[in-house]
């Protein structure tokens, strides 16, 4: 229990004389952002053997199953969270959502969870509804493993130590950046950083800063990484890892190109973790499950089971996070599966409830045809609205040659509809992820 | 409960008009003398000195319930059946009996009718009975509404719950406030 404001001790529980070198290093570094927060890993010993255990884990057990077969531990997941957390207790419930997570967040905390682990994420996601996740600390330290596997399957390895491992750029009007320090990475850096010039005392020292740490893996969302495509920085990470929106295969060949890395679209969420990876260079929709302990499946409304290929909600059951453990989580997000060689993937993901548009002459358009239609440009966010009246508005931030580009792909879809190409300004595309499609009649 | 045993009417009739002696406390009364008058009754064999032993160690609210059960079971039907002599001496000494006196006190017992029911029913059931008349359903449905320790139970539960769930909310507000753990991606 803290009423006291946190220390280093209580956010590096362990660090040793080499990682506190690390983070005093990045804290003081010459070229540093100005750190807007400070925050750590908070994991101690029984924490860091946890995710160990996790990595062990992750290493040895499948990942595959056949559809309409059930992997064994879901059996026991479900009974020990009948037994040993009380929002699924003495009741049958098909199928929970974020909704749920809102109004009774506590009621998904086991019994036999130590409430001095707990740690609280605020997320408002793109609803808007502001969500409290309990967590335990072992949860974010668990995307780690996570990744390893995602860039094992690109041949690349983490090595961690006395260099700094990870960098994750954001390229936002304002967020919280900061220094820290991984111990499952064996005391390696890591650094949170937004690419606003505003927070850094030169604009040049962005690059300087970043050539100077050298990550082994960035991170980022795919807007900041165009922006950090865009820097005069010379930089050969390993691996780029995006998450948060959809990464448009064109961008990612670019930023491929740009950093001479292979770049991973990471499916994930606040409530998950990471959910699904897509490989580097597949030329299809499609991310493969990547937890051991992440059972997914697609479902329709009425919580019915659908077919391999059958559109339909993500539902997801295990998960990260000891302190959120989830059944049958309905995450709000759309996609198809395969299983291909056993292999469970998730086809066409779309990161919110679907839209139903309409083309001139009133046929249907999916949004995720649209989406497809997109494939081949290299967009780094963008969104799509139609008016009561049938008006397109296309909203992103690119140059003339990819605008004509995105309007000929929307005119073979939409035909003769009327489209409002919008161009935001820079300062508009910092303020974070829009909500990607929608329109004003709302189709269901 | 598969044989069945005297009318319910009549016993509760009989436990309403309990005379006060027997809800005295076990300091006024020999309540291992009842025990034993009751027996001799039956023609059944004396508690050994260990039973008696055990009948005077057991609670003083657990010893009033044994003097009301005393009266109860001096009934017709039960002195004309001395076969019950073994499961009653069971029954004075069980775990159910000594749950029900740490809830309620012997003047509640024989002054509510719920209460009454309940230890009638609890009664005959430990005896391998059922009520005159009733079905095994009919009878054990009856006394699972009426169970006062399981309701206890399920009270304690809630609250238990309760109290952990203002626990976690507490916890959860005062840690919002805190620095959570560093996330090394965006979602």
């Amino acid at each position: 229990m803290h009423d006291q404001p946190l220390t280093d001790a209580d956010r590096f529980p362990l660090l040793t004389d080499r990682s506190r070198e690390m983070l005093r290093r990045l804290r003081q570094h010459p070229h540093a952002p100005r750190w807007t927060y400070l925050c750590g890993e908070r994991l101690d010993a029984a924490g860091l053997a946890n995710v160990q255990a996790f990595t062990q884990r992750q290493r040895a057990e499948r990942r595959s199953w056949k559809f309409g077969e059930t992997p064994a531990w879901v059996a026991e997941f479900i009974e020990s969270c009948r037994r040993d957390v009380p929002f699924y207790r003495d009741r049958i419930l098909p199928t929970c959502n974020r909704e749920d997570i809102r109004r009774e967040p506590w009621s998904f905390v086991p019994d036999s969870a130590d409430l001095s682990d707990l740690i609280v994420y605020r997320t408002s996601g793109t609803s808007g509804n502001l969500l409290h996740i309990p967590a335990h600390p072992v949860a974010p330290a668990r995307y780690l493993p996570l990744f390893e596997s995602a860039l094992a399957a690109h041949g690349v390895t983490i090595d961690g130590g006395d260099r700094v491992s990870l960098i994750q750029v954001a390229a936002q009007d304002r967020t919280y950046t900061f220094a820290s320090v991984s111990s499952y990475l064996d005391g390696a850096g890591f650094a949170k950083i937004n690419l606003n010039p505003s927070d850094w005392l030169d604009p040049d020292d962005r690059s300087r800063f970043l050539e100077n740490c050298s990550p082994e893996i960035i991170t980022g969302d795919p807007f900041a990484l165009e922006q950090l495509a865009a820097l005069p920085v010379t930089l050969r990470p390993k691996g780029i890892l995006s998450s948060a929106t959809l990464l448009l295969p064109a961008l990612r060949d670019r930023l491929s190109e740009r950093f001479g890395c292979p770049v991973i679209d990471v499916y994930s969420m606040n409530e998950t973790g990471p959910i699904a990876f897509a490989h580097a260079d597949s030329t299809k929709d499609e991310h493969e499950i990547l937890p051991h302990n992440l059972f997914v499946e697609i479902l329709d409304d009425d919580g019915q089971l659908l077919l391999p290929g059958q559109r339909g909600e993500i539902v997801v059951t295990g998960g990260v996070n000891p302190f959120l453990p989830l059944v049958r989580y309905r995450t709000g997000d759309f996609a198809a599966m395969t299983f291909d060689e056993d292999m469970p993937r998730l086809t066409g993901i779309e990161r919110r409830w679907p839209v139903l548009f309409r083309s001139a002459d009133g046929q249907p358009v999916t949004s995720i045809s649209v989406t497809v239609a997109l494939f081949s440009i290299p967009l780094p966010f963008f969104s799509l609205h139609q008016s009561a009246g049938g008006t397109l508005t296309f909203r992103t931030r690119c140059d003339a040659a990819t605008q004509r580009e995105v309007t000929a792909a929307l005119v073979s879809l939409f035909g003769s509809t009327p489209l409002h190409f919008e161009q935001v300004t820079l300062d508009e595309a910092w303020r974070g992820k829009a909500i990607q499609y929608s329109r004003d009649e709302v189709t269901r | 409960m598969s044989r069945e045993g005297p009318a319910l009417e009549g016993l509760l009739h009989r436990l309403a008009e309990c005379p006060p002696e027997f809800l005295l406390s076990p300091r006024e009364i020999d309540v291992v003398a009842l025990v034993c008058d009751h027996l001799r009754l039956l023609s059944a064999g004396m508690p050994s000195a260990a039973q008696r032993q055990a009948l005077q160690a057991v609670s003083p609210e657990h010893q009033r319930l044994i003097a009301v059960t005393m009266w109860l079971l001096h009934d017709d039907w039960f002195l004309a059946h001395a076969e019950f002599a073994g499961a009653t001496m069971s029954f004075l000494q069980s775990s159910e009996l000594a749950q029900l006196s740490k809830l309620l006190p012997a003047e509640v017992i024989v002054g509510d009718s719920d209460r009454r029911e309940e230890l009638t029913r609890l009664c005959l059931k430990s005896l391998g009975l059922r009520p005159s008349g009733e079905s095994v359903t009919q009878a054990a449905d009856r006394l699972t509404t009426l169970d006062s320790v399981e309701r206890d139970r399920v009270i304690r539960k809630t609250r238990a719950a309760e109290a952990r769930a203002r626990e976690i909310r507490e916890a959860m507000a005062r840690k919002a406030a805190e620095e959570a753990a560093a996330r090394y991606s965006p979602e």
